[in-house]
């Protein structure tokens, strides 16, 4: 015997990119051809084998913050993680009632170690080693931004979109590179499917534009230009369809299937991903159009990629297509969404 | 009692208000930080840190949560009633019936107000850099 599961569906989309800070001027910049990727402009990167990132554009994050004091503890991933997701809110038309079970489920990776930060500390104990430990943790930490952590930890990134939004019900993160972002929004359904919450906000949000993380991109590929990275946050909003029926909000499309695995070859676990999601949907790989990954236009958006991808493909799929997007990690670690779209109204 | 010079005390201000994220003219001097002005534990410290890189000085945070007319958790029971005295007529508008009528450590922070920030700093300045008040 086998329990119907209730199904998932997408309401709303929050999109930060490159190519702009909101869905429609993204869509629009595509449509145009155009690419973001050019010389970065967040930090000094000569020394660096690559100059190339493909920023987000300055944009206003103010009005999406509740409280503007979280400003100063929010970094660009978690502003990009507000901004998208208050859109996705405002695109679902969801009003503020209920947001004690609306919860938060997105990818991201470490953040910014905030090298200047922590060289304030070391430099104030110049004469001292700055390996002596014992000196570190009693002079040298005294000296450090006491916000320094709470900028850099990854799980912030939902805690302000918890907080900003005012959606009280689970949140959580999850850490994995590139599959990140989408294997949240099959969590996210997981969430949903088992009566902890009534609707999700679920994605990816990354800003990997920075000192840090270009050391460590540079150590993964010694010498050479490694891919452009790109910052920004995808965003869905995923309700239960009997909630969103009822509500008579507009069903931008249904989960159909998810899928994650993991492998040492990451090849193979993003085949099995997708294999996993197919079969959960009933269709075949010929049966779904592979949503683009847009990197050369948009930069590598690691755990945001995913959901970047498919809210554009999502946004701009024919009635009716069913459409797949797939990511891995370098860690071998991978996740799959397949989407349909409702069909033309007769 | 030291005394800050207008510009000093003009900067502990300015430093005040973008660590609250407030207007500089949205601070009354007898404003409780946290009652009234929304600062939470993490924002004590941040403001001490902005301080002492404004100064090149060093602040225990815990200077600034005693900084409430000198009370602090170590104080006698004769002592801390009172400086809260001293602190109501100083502070009308604090909503008293919200204050515990025996304050733990924590209870401090909502005595900081923004005058007792400016007179930490006028504490730790160096003599040369102050006037008798």
């Amino acid at each position: 015997m086998t329990f119907a599961r209730p199904r998932v569906v997408v309401t709303g989309l929050g999109v930060v990119s490159p190519l702009g800070a909101d869905l429609g001027t993204t869509l629009s910049a595509l449509a145009e051809r155009r690419t973001a990727i050019r010389e970065l402009t967040l930090f000094d990167a000569r020394g660096f084998a690559q100059t190339l990132a493909a920023e987000v554009p300055d944009f206003d994050v103010r009005p999406f913050f509740r409280t503007p004091k979280a400003l100063k503890t929010a970094d660009r991933r978690a502003r990009f993680a507000v901004a998208a997701a208050a859109q996705a809110l405002v695109h679902a038309g969801l009003t503020e009632d209920g947001r004690e079970e609306l919860g938060v489920i997105l990818g991201t990776a470490g953040g910014d170690l905030r090298f200047p930060d922590l060289l304030h500390g070391l430099r104030r104990a110049s004469t001292t080693d700055p390996l002596d430990l014992p000196h570190f943790a009693s002079q040298i930490l005294s000296g450090t931004n006491p916000l320094w952590l709470i900028l850099c930890l990854p799980n912030m990134v939902s805690a302000h979109v918890g907080i900003q939004t005012g959606a009280q019900g689970p949140n959580n993160t999850l850490m994995g590179d590139e599959a990140a972002g989408l294997a949240a929004i099959g969590e996210a359904a997981l969430v949903l499917e088992s009566g902890e919450a009534r609707a999700m906000l679920a994605g990816g949000a990354e800003s990997p534009v920075h000192a840090h993380s270009w050391a460590s991109l540079q150590q993964q590929n010694p010498g050479l230009p490694f891919p452009v990275p790109g910052e920004g946050a995808g965003i869905f909003l995923l309700e239960l369809e009997a909630s969103a029926r009822a509500r008579g909000a507009r069903i931008l499309a249904t989960l159909l299937g998810a899928g994650t695995a993991a492998d040492g070859d990451a090849a193979r676990a993003e085949e099995r991903a997708v294999r996993t999601a197919l079969d959960r949907a009933g269709l075949k790989d010929a049966e779904t159009t592979r949503v683009p990954r847009l990197s050369d236009r948009i930069g590598h958006l690691f755990a945001a990629a995913g959901p970047v991808a498919l809210a554009l493909a999502t946004a701009g799929a024919a009635p009716g297509a069913h459409i797949l997007a797939s990511a891995a990690s370098i860690s071998g670690m991978s996740s799959a969404i397949v989407l349909g779209l409702p069909g033309k109204e007769p | 009692m030291r005394e800050l010079s207008p510009q000093d005390r003009e900067t502990v201000l300015v430093i005040v208000a973008d660590t609250l994220s407030k207007e500089r003219d949205q601070l009354a001097p007898h404003a409780s930080l946290v009652d009234d002005l929304g600062a939470e534990s993490i924002d004590i410290l941040d403001l001490a840190f902005r301080l002492e890189a404004a100064f090149g000085v060093t602040i225990d945070e815990r200077e600034i949560w005693v900084a409430a007319e000198g009370l602090g958790p170590s104080s006698s029971p004769e002592a801390l009633a009172a400086g809260l005295e001293r602190m109501k007529t100083r502070m009308p508008g604090f909503d008293w019936e919200r204050f515990p009528k025996n304050p733990k450590r924590s209870d401090f922070a909502r005595l900081v107000t923004v005058q007792s920030i400016v007179d930490t700093v006028a504490r730790v300045l160096p003599e040369d850099r102050t006037s008798p008040s």
